[in-house]
């Protein structure tokens, strides 16, 4: 017998109204794998990942974590199974400072002085050391996205969905972030959102394309990039780096 | 049957009665976003300057349905021009201003006119059902609720400036984008919620009489009617005009009055728990 | 010196706090004694809208109803038992069982401030018409007769435990009143300090993310709201004591109003504001009650007008700000 996959949904759907941003998604990650998720804009990445955590209630279909049913679970109890987001908009606590932020994310450390050393940690892991005293809604925008990766990384998962990491990051950064992100999948599974080529061709995943709710093609990232179909809804081009 | 019939009278003037109680906040609460605490106080000027322009000679329903409409609606101008603008939609600002000037309308009321009622007699008397007596005036309320109520509605359909007033509701950067002065609209559908307020407080005076602290008796519950209401104001603040007049009405004759003002509480209390987002939230969610 | 100046505000509130509880009493005239009395059991009233509203971001126009339900409690539990020690605490208990059905119900959905302002204050409503409405002898809870709009008059004292004889009025209760203030703000801001504090205030900063990385919002919600509604049943006991006197206008939508000023006036996200706030919003209410010079809903309504208009964060924030760009500019002096 095999593992049951980390996570595996079953005809996932949800609809607002009259739009179906999800329509039955079968889709399957297993434990120690990096994915990434591509797909042109509003073709439902963000929303499948909101149905994974719980932030929406799927209309239909199932989701199954660690061969459990999690469908419908209350974010904080999936939060607590291992999974964690980081958000297309950086989601912080903006009245916090920077320290406070990472700190409030390190619960599983254990005891007081471990708190305070995971949280040094992730700090310096992210570059943000020397900023730790500020206040999180006054940082830039990049900023913003090391500190909730850190938010991210700082509860040490099992599964890690990234919801367009590199967003408003400089070239260097991008490739940093493709670094740590490979590092980050070494240990645990990592789902990730990207537009960017350059990091998708980086971190050599294996490549999944939503189109208007569906999963259209799945496969290793050069065999996608090449498929007829893929450039065809990108309005035959490739996806252009940076594009969102 | 005499009786049968003359409850139900009194059940459709509770409903009639909230509906009118509650339809300048519809407009303003429930098209502006605006979280007018000082609603109750708006109907209390309206009564005022009904009754006092009367008490002063001028005839009854010139008093009624031009001057407290009017008088209440310039109160809106200077509320909307010198507070609410420059709260920028902020709600926790909006609630705390409106919450002061509500205070202020009272602290004012009282200096000038003292804390003591003043009323008018409803006009028109009474006609017997059998042993049961109903003032005219009371079918007068209810007409004028559902002329408003119809003509409000009549008018955001079908007219020019209803469809603009409903497109910048729905979407004001994109009326904006498109021409319409937004914050002029807001101006003039404000003063018109209050106006509608004055109008309200008026008619209403003749039963209730006016003292400086009767809007606390209105406020609350056109709130609850209003967002139990739910996305669209005026369906909505109607259907639940409809529901919780009849409910507090019948719980009232039941018992004693308290128990219909709680009755109503209770049942909104329990609405907003089974639907969030109120009655037209759920359901007819095209209607306006 | 470091460790002085990052410490200031609490120094002061000591310093503050110890004068208030130890040489007022001394000096001060007995009916002096008894106004200040009044504002330090609104003052723990205050802090309790100050931590439901101000730290876990829970806007509840209802603190009210807790502190009624704690006065009537207290009230009717002391007139049938004699002894202050009991209803003292079901004054609390009370309360604080109410907070926790109310925050079942509003926290277990999703609602929106606005919903919840309006629940709370209906709730505080049904309470004003109940109580209103239990005029008559058939309206009795043992010996105590709830009267209405006219209230329940010679409420007991609180007196020391087991020991009816001995009474806490006057200089104790100001004492006693006092040492719990400090305690309530003492303790709060000891409650802040920890993990669930901070928690507390990752919620009211952002509740979705709180959420992401693992906590339970609605219990956190539900802890913050039964903690505030057991500090407003003992404020509302001991104002029960205080004026041996309780009736429904502590449920009136005015009452309410006040306390939010009170929390406004003295800024929102600190606690000392809301003691700084209440004591001066009633010394002015009181001074203009006395001196007759204007309504008091007037000035406090056009005060409240001009603090939203002008003055937005409130005294506390505001001072300290002052204060730290004064520092700054003596520090960049030569
Ligand atoms: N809360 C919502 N209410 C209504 N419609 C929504 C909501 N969230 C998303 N949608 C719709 O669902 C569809 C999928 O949106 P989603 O944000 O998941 O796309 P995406 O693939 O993440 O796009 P992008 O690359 O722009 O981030 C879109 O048509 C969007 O308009
Ligand atoms: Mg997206």
């Amino acid at each position: 017998m095999t593992n049951p996959p980390l996570l595996e949904t079953i005809a996932l759907t949800k609809r607002f109204g009259g739009v179906t941003a999800i329509d039955r998604v079968d889709f399957r990650v297993e434990a120690g794998e990096l994915r990434c998720l591509i797909g042109p804009n509003g073709a439902g990445k963000s929303t499948f990942f909101r149905c994974l955590t719980g932030q929406l209630r799927p209309t239909a279909g199932r989701v199954r974590f660690g061969g459990e049913d999690i469908t419908g679970a209350a974010t904080h109890a999936i939060a607590r199974r291992g999974v964690a987001i980081k958000a297309q908009i950086p989601a912080l606590f903006n009245g916090l400072s920077v320290a406070e932020n990472v700190r409030l994310a390190t619960w599983k450390a254990g005891g007081r002085a471990a708190r305070t050393r995971k949280t040094d940690e992730i700090l310096a892991v992210t570059g943000l050391s020397p900023l730790a005293a500020r206040l999180a809604g006054s940082l830039p925008h990049g900023q913003r996205q090391w500190l909730e990766l850190g938010l991210v990384m700082a509860g040490n998962p099992a599964l890690m969905l990234l919801d367009e990491p590199t967003a408003g990051m400089t070239r260097q950064e991008v490739a940093q972030t493709a670094e740590l992100v490979r590092s980050l999948a070494k240990e645990r599974t990592v789902i990730v959102v990207e537009h960017d080529l350059q990091f998708i061709r980086m971190v050599a995943a294996t490549v999944t394309v939503f189109h208007q709710g569906q999963i259209l093609v799945e496969g290793p990232a050069d065999a996608v990039m090449a498929d007829q179909r893929v450039k065809e809804v990108y309005l035959g081009q490739p996806p252009t780096p940076g594009a969102c | 049957m005499d009786h049968a019939l003359v409850v139900g009278l009194h059940l459709l003037h509770a409903m009639a009665s909230l509906a009118l109680v509650s339809v300048g906040l519809a407009v303003i609460f429930g098209m502006l976003r605006v979280i007018n605490f000082a609603h109750g106080e708006f109907l209390m000027v309206g009564g005022y300057a009904f009754v006092l322009s009367a008490g002063a000679g001028l005839n009854l329903w010139v008093a009624m349905l031009v001057v407290a409409p009017a008088a209440v609606g310039a109160l809106g101008f200077l509320v909307e021009r010198f507070v609410i603008r420059h709260l920028h939609g902020d709600i926790i600002a909006t609630i705390l201003a409106t919450w002061g000037l509500s205070l202020f309308l009272i602290g004012l009321a009282a200096t000038v006119l003292g804390y003591h009622q003043q009323g008018v007699a409803p006009p028109f008397g009474t006609v017997q059902f059998g042993s049961y007596s109903i003032g005219i005036y009371t079918f007068f309320v209810m007409i004028v609720a559902i002329v408003t109520i119809v003509s409000l509605f009549v008018w955001l359909r079908w007219s020019r400036s209803g469809l603009l007033v409903r497109g910048a509701m729905q979407d004001p950067e994109l009326a904006a984008a498109l021409g319409a002065d937004t914050r002029r609209l807001r101006t003039a559908m404000f003063v018109l919620g209050s106006a509608l307020s004055g109008l309200a407080g008026a008619v209403l005076a003749p039963l209730a009489g006016v003292l400086p602290e009767i809007g606390a008796t209105y406020v609350v519950k056109a709130f609850i009617t209003v967002i139990s209401g739910g996305a669209t104001a005026l369906t909505g603040t109607t259907l639940a005009a409809a529901l919780f007049g009849f409910t507090s009405q019948a719980a009232a004759f039941l018992s004693r009055p308290v128990v219909g003002e709680v009755a109503l509480l209770i049942v909104a209390i329990v609405l907003l728990r089974l639907l969030p987002t109120g009655i037209t939230g759920r359901y007819f969610r095209k209607a306006l | 010196m470091n460790w002085v100046r990052e410490r200031a505000g609490l120094l002061a509130a000591v310093a503050v706090g110890g004068t208030l509880i130890v040489v007022v009493p001394v000096v001060a005239e007995i009916f002096a004694l008894f106004e200040l009395t009044l504002f330090l059991v609104l003052a723990i009233l205050a802090l309790s809208l100050a931590w439901v509203w101000g730290f876990g971001g829970i806007l509840c126009f209802g603190q009210s109803v807790f502190f009624g339900l704690g006065g009537y409690t207290y009230a009717i539990a002391v007139i049938n038992m004699g002894d202050s020690t009991v209803p003292l605490m079901l004054g609390i208990l009370l309360p604080a069982l109410l907070a926790g059905i109310l925050g079942y119900f509003l926290f277990w959905q999703r609602i929106s401030d606005v919903y919840l302002a309006v629940i709370t204050l209906a709730v505080s409503l049904i309470f004003y018409y109940l109580t209103g409405a239990s005029a008559g002898s058939e309206y009795r809870i043992g010996n105590a007769l709830l009267g209405g709009y006219n209230g329940i008059p010679s409420v007991p004292p609180i007196n020391v435990p087991g020991l009816p004889e001995h009474q806490v009025v006057y200089g104790d209760l100001y004492v006693l009143t006092a040492v719990m203030l400090a305690v309530i703000y003492g303790g709060l801001r000891g409650l802040l300090a920890t993990d669930f504090g901070r928690v507390v205030v990752a919620v009211r900063e952002n509740e979705e993310r709180a959420q992401l990385l693992g906590y339970d919002v609605r219990t956190t919600k539900l802890t913050v709201f039964v903690i505030g509604g057991a500090i407003a049943g003992l404020s509302g006991v001991l104002f029960a004591a205080w004026g041996s006197y309780v009736s429904p206008n502590v449920f009136s939508m005015t009452f309410t109003a006040q306390i939010i000023v009170w929390v406004l006036v003295g800024g929102l996200g600190t606690l000392s504001g809301a003691v700084v706030g209440c004591v001066l919003v009633q010394a002015a209410m009181t001074w203009l009650g006395e001196a007759k010079l204007a309504d008091t809903n007037l000035v406090l309504g056009a005060a409240f007008v001009v603090l939203v208009l002008f003055a937005r964060r409130g005294l506390v924030p505001g001072t300290r700000s002052l204060l730290a760009d004064l520092r700054g500019r003596v520090r960049s002096a030569p």
